[in-house]
């Protein structure tokens, strides 16, 4: 008998696949297609796996391959394209194939789970809907009523061929008695609707941005969509997806964070009348499934989604958008740590369709994309309508007495916007909490985490001490446990300290508060923005999140309370975050058509930074920047990866380090090895952490030297004392 | 408290409050109040008598303590006793400060 292998991708920690026989009742081989989940014994357990490949023989001795034990579906589940592409990041990530091929599935498919995937065949009415009609609803949708009548008369449903018999097909209306629940769907065909909203009318720059993405939908392109804060980016993406969507085909939306972008999907909602599957790591698993289902059997047409949504199937792709591309959220920070951007980039070539990276503030690795002719550079350089760019201005705190950190000009200048009938001001801080630390006032002793190389942060309302780092929490010191004394003071300023300040500048205006300790009941953000929005709060004061996306028309001025924060960090990255971040916040000032002016709070006026971003703009300063990193050879320049290593003993993770590093230097070739070194936050949670960096000024270079090396790391005898990772393409050096 | 050699420390003193104490609380919730005690009074000095005048930093922390320090308006007679510390960890000349153990108000005479 013709017995054939199984090569199969297996969740687990372990560089390779596995070769498995067939199971019993192995259905015929030709109908085995790679993307069907196999439940196999795995150890002394049973795992799911995917289906790589059917082989004709393994290098395994037969006596040593086990029986899968079941097919756990008819077709692929995973598509040929989603199968490459996951192949693609595991050899570029080089991160072990289960673990990868595990990222694509939702957790319940993931788990086992029946797929049970459907498609809209057509439509039934509801007892509800029935209901309503026996009382003459609706009333004043004739068209509405007409087709409730005929599902009325065939209460087990009609198809969609049956349906168009009695009348011509009518979408838009059935899919209102769909939204109102008066009928629901027969399980299901592809169904992309077309009907779109009169849309704003275009400026010239996104006309321009629009027709040359138009004329690039047959095939692959990357497009660089830099436009200034307010320069009408969501527009331009509205027209293509409408564009896209007329063809019959699907949009694949990511964003950094579904949370923090409830105005970019309110308007998609909004403006195009299909169905949105939304996927975002606040879903749950049965949620996640469902709009995972809805895209890959082309019910949705438009998806969008986090980092993850990168790995949702799609039916007939049409064009990808990544917002605010150079978010650093869309890189995975652990596990397998992919960037959903390159990534999409890879998808978008694999399909043959185009992808639109948008950004007021591009990644350097972006625009160096740009220059060397990768993507094609679209500029959307002013605001649309009459709203204007916000004057920046720098204020000089050196010598200012501080009150809670905010100067005396810059509570002037809030008193001024706020005298304005309706106006509102933003207050920026990245960091929440009362204040990062607890200080003794008479010896010095400073608050420390036990588990971590950090400070513990004061919350006020919580009365408790927390770890932002390992989480740890306790109650706040009554007395030093130093010198005895209960002059304890908390050093420094929070959002949460902001906040008391401002109460007693201005006792009378609401303050919104938007931090992720002010938003962690679900719903509460929701209730912050519409406050906002209908002015019962003047004073915004947040943390990055209140950086990202959001339009408050009424905001004219923004302060960055602490512009030092940022300047002088350890990572070569500080800097291009701390323009972005400055940009994105400048961004929300005066969206509509107010006047916005922005004020940064800083210790150093002179820094070139502030200078070259306030008097040139970022364009400017990414390109002074781009320059340093050609001389100082760091990427975009030269590529990197990161391994990482923790161990609870303070000597284990180096000593694996020391080992690896031997090795690499057995077959490194024009390979930079820097380390290994303490991260710079050597203990946390109780581990201590060392990082060896590996650089060259090739891709291929360090991708044909890692294939050689990560394989045989397990093989170090260091390697059982340690928790170990590598990072391609690392975001952060810690 | 003062059983060991070298750990004496206690100052008694009786003067006004100079004006109502500034009062704040701790991160854990702990009331400290502050003000300062205007002391005038007549010592004996080589045997002869002399005016001894001071303002002396005072420091009361605690619930009980801050409670009856609230009730003190300016000009108000106390006494207080207590022990003398540096009063934060600058460097430099050495402030010191009174921290109040006992605080009693006077009839006024």
């Amino acid at each position: 008998m013709d017995r054939r292998i199984l090569r199969i991708a297996v969740p687990s920690p372990l560089y390779q696949s596995f070769d498995y026989l067939p199971p019993l009742d192995c259905p015929p081989y030709r109908r085995l297609q790679p993307g069907v989940r196999v439940r196999v014994p795995f150890g002394r357990r049973f795992q799911v796996g995917l289906l790589l490949e059917v082989l004709e023989e393994s290098a395994l001795p037969p006596e040593k391959l086990r029986p899968a034990l079941e097919i756990l579906d008819d077709e692929p589940l995973i598509p040929p394209d989603l199968m490459d592409l996951a192949e693609w990041g595991q050899r570029y990530y080089h991160h072990p194939p289960g673990e990868v091929f595990a990222t694509v599935l939702p957790i319940l498919l993931r788990q086992g789970h029946a797929s049970g995937h459907s498609t809209v065949m057509g439509w039934r009415i509801t007892a509800a809907g029935l209901a309503l009609y026996a009382e003459g609803e609706p009333r004043r949708a004739s068209r509405q009523r007409q087709l409730l009548e005929i599902l009325a008369e065939r209460p087990s449903g009609m198809t969609i061929q049956q349906l168009r018999q009695h009348v011509v097909g009518d979408q838009r209306n059935l899919r209102i008695l769909w939204r109102k629940g008066w009928i629901e769907t027969l399980g299901d065909a592809p169904s992309i609707d077309r009907v779109c909203e009169a849309p704003l009318s275009l400026n010239l720059d996104q006309r321009e941005a629009v027709a040359a993405i138009d004329q690039a939908l047959d095939g692959f392109q990357a497009f660089l969509l830099d436009g200034v804060t307010g320069s009408g980016k969501t527009e331009v993406y509205l027209r293509i997806v409408q564009t896209v969507l007329a063809r019959g085909r699907q949009a694949l939306i990511l964003v950094p964070e579904i949370g923090l972008t409830p105005q970019l999907l309110a308007r998609f909602q909004e403006r195009l009348n299909v169905r949105l599957a939304v996927l975002h790591s606040a879903l749950s698993n049965k949620e996640r499934l469902v709009a995972w289902q809805l895209a890959r059997n082309g019910s949705a047409a438009v998806v969008i989604g986090t980092r993850s949504a990168v790995f949702t199937p799609l039916c007939n792709p049409g064009v990808i958008i990544i917002d605010e591309e150079h978010d650093t959220s869309f890189k995975q920070q652990e596990g397998f740590r992919y960037h959903a951007r390159d990534l999409a980039i890879v998808r978008a070539r694999q399909a043959s369709v185009p992808i639109v990276l948008g950004s007021a503030t591009p990644a350097l690795e972006s625009l160096y994309n740009v220059h060397n002719g990768r993507y094609r550079h679209l500029r959307l350089p002013s605001r649309v309508g009459s709203s204007q760019e916000p004057s920046i201005e720098v204020l000089d705190v050196r010598h200012q007495t501080l009150d809670e950190g905010l100067s005396t000009p810059l509570i002037e200048r809030l008193q001024a916007h706020l005298a304005q009938p309706d106006g509102q001001v933003m207050l920026f801080l990245n960091r929440r909490g009362f204040a990062p630390t607890l200080i003794c006032h008479e010896c010095g002793w400073l608050s420390q985490c036990r588990r971590c190389d950090a400070h513990l942060t004061v919350h006020w309302k919580k009365r408790r001490m927390i770890c932002h780092h390992c989480g740890l929490e306790q109650s706040i010191e009554v007395s030093c446990p130093a010198c005895g004394s209960v002059d304890l003071r908390a050093l420094g300023q929070g959002t949460e300290r902001i906040e008391q300040a401002l109460k007693r500048v201005f006792p009378d205006l609401g303050i919104a508060r938007i931090d992720r300790d002010s938003t962690r009941r679900k719903g509460s953000l929701q209730q912050l923005l519409n406050d906002i929005q209908q002015g019962q709060r003047r004073i915004l004061i947040g943390t990055q999140m209140l950086a990202k996306g959001h339009h408050f028309p009424n905001v004219t001025l923004v302060g960055i309370v602490d512009g030092d924060q940022g300047l002088f960090g350890a990572d070569f990255r500080a800097g291009e975050r701390m323009a972005q971040l400055i940009v994105q916040v400048a961004g929300r000032a005066g969206r509509a058509d107010k006047l916005g002016s922005v004020v940064i709070q800083t210790h150093h006026p002179q820094h070139p930074l502030l200078r070259v971003l306030i008097s040139e703009g970022y364009a400017a300063f990414a390109t002074a920047a781009l320059g340093e990193r050609r001389q100082a050879l760091l990427p975009p320049y030269t590529w990197q990866a990161l391994l990482r290593a923790e161990a609870v003993s303070r000597e284990a993770p180096h000593a694996f380090l020391d080992e690896a590093r031997q090795l690499a230097a057995t077959l490194a070739d024009g390979i930079e090895l820097y380390g290994p070194v303490p991260a710079p936050m050597e203990r946390r949670a109780g581990r201590y952490r060392s990082q060896l960096l590996v650089q060259t000024d090739q891709r291929g270079r360090l991708h044909r030297f890692l294939d050689q090396w990560v394989g045989r790391l397990v093989t170090l005898k260091a390697t059982r004392k340690v928790r170990w990772s590598l990072d391609v393409d690392p975001q952060d050096l810690f | 408290m003062s059983g060991e050699p070298l750990a004496e420390n206690a100052l008694l003193i009786a003067g006004h409050v100079l004006e109502t104490a500034q009062i704040r609380y701790s991160p854990a919730g702990l009331p400290i109040a502050r003000f300062s005690l205007e002391h005038r009074s007549r010592q004996m000095e080589a045997g002869i008598e002399r005016e001894a005048r001071c303002r002396i930093p005072v420091l009361a922390c605690g619930e009980a303590l801050v409670r009856r320090v609230r009730l003190l308006s300016a000009g108000a007679p106390v006494r207080v006793e207590g022990f003398l510390a540096r009063s934060d960890h600058r460097q430099g000349e050495a402030r010191l400060v009174l921290h109040t153990q006992h605080i009693e108000l006077l009839e006024n005479p």
